[in-house]
């Protein structure tokens, strides 16, 4: 059968509808399933399409079975000791059998358990739906909720004025708030404000578009893409391509209509950044190009209705950008009157974040801490990280970037620039804030990404030091990002240093000194580093790699690169050396909370041939394996030589009891097996490794 | 309905518009506001049970957007629309696109928009959600929905309708400087413009909130405006009180205009002041509840709401209902 299910609001916030409909299909799908109505034939489950305006989340299941089927249950009750005495049956039983709704001559004892087998009629689904449907309005997890006129209890993103749900055709009633279901939907707001009947499964998206609403987020986007084009075209160019606008757009219209107008040349001077941003950030309007992405002075606005004449919205839109873009110039102008380089000192005047300092002892720590990281990296030219690192921030006093935050850097590459600051130096002010978001590119010059590491590691460091580390899903100041920010650039640049004597410089710059906190952010930055490999391999691996006590990333991830590859290339084989590892990392384990404590390795002391030959095979490995290790790198080395052990390890564990009751051979073994454990530590922890056990 | 000539005429025709639909028509009050929310006809009146549908222009001041009557834009002083609707009718988005209409702006000429806006005040420890209300792209209106005041469930909620009459009155007469718009017109055809009306002051203020205010003596007063709030809310005289947190609130806009406040201290101000219309709302609540909530007509219903607010009469530490 088919359900049709909208509810119709007040406008929603465009950012809200998308998620609010993944969140309802899942849970329809989840809650058809528990009701057993998930699908008419077996095996299928219902299919599931959504569709979302600013005015209506909609829902259209098709194949949904028209009645549960009947099943029989099997409750389990008291025990047989409990339930029977001298073959009667006892209150417990009774009450058991009360409680299931059977006679007490319906139970049996199976297991020394009182079972019963109940028969569970199936609901139709015209019974079940409303329950269902009903589950769902009030469960949707809008990031704001609110409450409306005297109504108590039920929430919603905005006013709810309409619910319409039907099972082939047949309404289904729902209550939410003060609203009662009907079959009736309503057309555009403007175009179509009148009540229609709501339209069958197959009807709906062509009923909808009658009614002026393009009902179907794609077929919206599509259509305000097609519009978009076609008015840049008239206006003599083609829309700057831009993904997130097309997308709080598509959340913004019913049915999208496109006008196009224009604005001053001169005002073309300003950077196109802040064109740009003037353009969609407030105003939604896409910015229009000409081939080579040159802007042109002229936009695009997208509308909710086609109005009589589009001349007078578009004289109405060109007014609010002109005097947007009037601002905008006025903050150019003036910003450009004092050079980046005196606007330094102003910055002693701005808090950073209460508890870490002026803006101005921050960029006087990020100048000493990208230095460090140079240092230590050897990388970057400490001249012009110096004076990247003392402009970095200067923008923060600028009029444009007060009234554009996300201009911060675009900007003061532009004034520096403008000031005469060396090309290089203007470019690291820029790329040091990237990236940006998960989809942005990273800086492509050393200058810009050692500051932006310095800058992100300064944060973490301060507001950790303040015990402002993010809790659950609570992140105010942006870490996560700000250490992926560090993770991504460090491993795409190559850099090498020791993110533990990094953290330390950052503390020290700080005032502080704290191991604990240390470990805390590198735990964080741990974790965040698992998020980003995950990606790339298998969970497991990742989580052995990482835990390899080294704190440089390059290291990591040479490690997650070999074990991978060695679990590939020769699965079995691995699989039965980790094995054995594990085994001994468990031995080791124990023999520690057993609080034994053996001593070196002593070889005169083996009496037994396979423990004699584990230890000279060990030795004659011990120098090539750490070579490798330490110096070359050679991780793919020394999981051979490893591999080349297995079978003396075998046989060790074949002939040799470890713990032996002779205390003295019992701590040389363990002596033994710590030893070979060691040497191989930093290839992987093989403890976290999941693999069949060894045969 | 053709659109209103001049700046008066846009007041009238959203005045009549309202008073038919049976808001009582008030004036902007009579000391110092940032915005039509904090006349005690808004902030006070939304908290409690007791229905309310009020409209007013509120004149508003926002020293730091002075411009020396320089800025075509901007103002030290302009004027909201204010409307509370509570309990917020069902149709109340209809209404406003009525009021709208009635201005001359219809939605078959232009492209009307609801576009998410939640609304907070720090100060009030108010917030809500709702829209800014745009035509052509210009925002217009702020349509929020109370959720919270001085710290309060609003229960009913209120809608509030915000305004912003230069913004639209320089829409409507197509121009792009403020003090071009005609304010009204004399019987023999000349043009009272706003910059007959506004300039000198705006030029006057700009002057006293950046350059000539005493920013020792108004931290003076500050002090002294929050002392008299808080000895009136001992003296249970919720609306007097209330007028010193104004107060408050405006010795606080003209120093952190003048940068006399620093952004660490700013914080704290926010708070005192917080406090204040925190105190003053609760014991407003109280007052009125006290008078078992006199303009509720349903009886019952008074009784039942009294409930809710029982902490308060108890003369607790007045944290009943609070978010």
């Amino acid at each position: 059968m088919d359900l049709v299910f909208e509810i119709g609001s007040e406008e929603l916030p465009a950012s809200f509808q998308k998620p609010a409909l993944e969140w309802m299909a899942a849970e329809l799908d989840k809650l058809l399933l528990d009701h057993r109505l998930a699908s008419e034939g077996e095996g299928q489950r219902a299919d599931i399409a959504t569709y979302a305006t600013p005015r209506r989340l909609a829902l259209i299941a098709t194949g949904i079975a028209a009645k549960a089927p009947d099943i029989r249950k099997k409750l389990s009750g008291p025990p047989a000791k409990q339930a029977q005495q001298d073959g009667r049956w006892t209150k417990a039983a009774e009450g058991f059998a009360r409680k299931a709704g059977v006679e007490v001559s319906a139970l049996r004892v199976e297991n020394d358990r009182v079972v019963v087998e109940q028969h569970v009629k199936g609901q139709a689904a015209a019974e079940a739906l409303p329950g269902i449907l009903e589950e769902i309005v009030r469960g949707i997890p809008f990031r704001k909720s609110m409450r409306w006129d005297s109504l108590e209890g039920d929430a919603f993103a905005r006013p709810v004025h309409w619910i319409a749900a039907a099972l082939d055709g047949k309404p289904l009633p729902v209550k939410f708030a003060d609203v009662e279901s009907a079959p009736r939907t309503r057309g555009h707001r403007f175009a179509a404000p009148g009540e229609i009947p709501l339209p069958s499964a197959k009807e709906y998206v062509a009923a909808l578009r009658k009614a002026h609403v393009l009902v179907d987020w794609a077929e919206r986007s599509r259509r305000i893409s097609e519009e978009v084009a076609r008015a840049a075209a008239e206006a003599g160019g083609v829309p700057r391509p831009d993904a997130d606008l097309l997308e709080t757009v598509t959340g913004l219209v019913e049915e999208p209509f496109a006008v196009a107008g224009y604005f001053d040349k001169d005002f073309l001077q300003l950077p196109p950044e802040v064109l740009i941003s003037e353009m969609r950030g407030h105003q939604k309007y896409f910015a229009v190009q000409d081939v080579r992405g040159e802007l042109l002075p002229a936009f695009v606005a997208v509308s909710n209705t086609r109005v009589r004449d589009p001349a007078v919205s578009r004289k109405g839109y060109e007014r609010v950008l002109r005097a947007r873009l009037s601002d905008g110039k006025f903050f150019f102008d003036e910003d450009r009157k004092q050079p980046l380089r005196a606007r330094v000192e102003k910055l002693g005047r701005r808090t950073f974040l209460q508890g870490l300092g002026t803006e101005l002892a921050r960029v006087q720590r990020l100048r000493e801490l990208s230095l460090w990281l140079h240092g230590a990296t050897g990388k970057g030219d400490p001249r012009q990280l110096a004076e990247a690192a003392e402009l970095c921030k200067a923008d923060l006093t600028t009029g444009m970037v007060g009234e554009f935050p996300e201009l911060q850097g675009a900007m003061g590459r532009v004034y520096a620039l403008n000031d005469g600051v060396e090309p290089a130096v203007a470019e690291a002010i820029f790329e040091h804030y990237l990236p940006r978001g998960a989809e942005d590119r990273l800086p492509s010059e050393d200058a810009g990404a050692l500051l932006g590491i310095a800058d992100r590691l300064d944060l973490m460091v301060g507001l950790f030091g303040l015990g402002k580390e993010p809790s659950g899903t609570a992140d105010p100041y942006g870490l996560r990002r700000a250490a992926l920010g560090i993770l991504r650039v460090t491993l795409a640049r190559g850099y090498r240093f020791d993110m533990d004597e990094a953290l330390r410089a950052a503390q020290k710059l700080h005032g502080k000194e704290d191991g604990k906190g240390r470990e805390r952010v590198w735990q964080f930055l741990l974790g965040r580093l698992e998020v980003l490999l995950r990606e790339k391999a298998q969970a497991d691996s990742v989580q052995a790699a990482l835990h390899t006590g080294s704190r440089d990333l390059i290291a990591l991830q040479k490690r997650l690169v070999a074990l991978q590859t060695v679990r590939e290339k020769s699965r079995a084989q691995f699989e039965a050396t980790a094995a054995a590892f594990k085994r001994i990392g468990n031995i080791l384990a124990q023999a520690q909370e057993k609080k034994l404590a053996p001593l070196g390795f002593s070889a005169p002391l083996c009496r037994m041939p396979a423990e004699q030959a584990l230890a000279a095979a060990l030795e004659e490995s011990r120098t090539r394996v750490s070579g490798a290790l330490a110096d070359k790198e050679d991780y793919l080395a020394a999981y051979a030589a490893l591999a080349e052990l297995r079978p003396v390890v075998d046989r060790f564990f074949d002939e040799v009891m470890v713990m032996d009751p002779d205390a003295r051979q019992r701590d040389n073994r363990l002596a033994l097996l710590r030893s070979l454990h060691e040497l191989f530590a930093p290839l992987a922890d093989f403890s976290r490794l999941q693999v069949e056990k060894s045969s | 309905m053709g659109a209103p000539r001049d700046f008066q005429g846009l007041l009238l025709a959203l005045q009549s518009y309202w008073a038919e639909r049976g808001c009582a028509l008030m004036q902007g009050y009579d000391l110092e506001v940032g915005a039509g929310t904090m006349n005690p006809a808004t902030f006070l009146k939304v908290l409690g049970p007791e229905p309310w549908n009020v409209a007013y222009v509120e004149p508003s001041r926002r020293p730091a957007d002075g411009r020396f009557g320089e800025n075509p834009n901007r103002l030290h002083q302009h004027h909201q629309y204010q409307v509370i609707l509570k309990p917020s009718p069902k149709d109340v988005q209809e209404q406003y696109l009525g009021s709208l209409r009635a201005i001359g702006i219809t939605s078959e000429d232009h492209d009307l928009r609801f576009v998410e806006d939640d609304w907070e005040s720090p100060t009030l420890g108010a917030w809500g959600l709702g829209w800014e209300v745009w035509c052509d792209g210009m925002e217009v209106t702020q349509f929020t929905y109370f959720q919270q005041a001085g710290g309060f469930e609003c229960r009913p909620v209120s809608a509030e309708l915000t305004y912003g009459l230069e913004r639209i009155a320089m829409y409507l007469q197509g121009v792009d400087d403020i003090y071009d718009l005609v304010f009204c017109t004399y019987p023999d055809g000349t043009r009272l413009t706003y910059r007959d009306v506004f300039w000198q002051n705006e030029r006057e203020q700009s002057e006293y909130s950046f350059h000539a205010s005493d920013a020792d003596r108004l931290l003076r007063l500050f002090d002294e405006y929050e002392k008299e709030c808080r000895a009136l809310v001992e003296k249970k005289l919720p609306l007097p009180a209330y007028d010193y947190c104004l107060k408050c609130s405006h010795a606080f806009n003209l120093l952190d205009a003048r940068g006399a406040i620093s952004v660490t201290e700013r914080q704290a101000y926010i708070l005192r002041v917080r406090r204040l219309a925190h105190d003053c709302a609760t014991l407003y609540l109280a007052t009125r509840a006290r008078m078992k909530f006199p303009s509720l007509k349903d009886r019952a219903l008074a009784e039942k709401e009294l409930a809710r607010y029982h902490d308060l009469l108890d003369g607790k530490d007045g944290k009943a209902g609070r978010g």
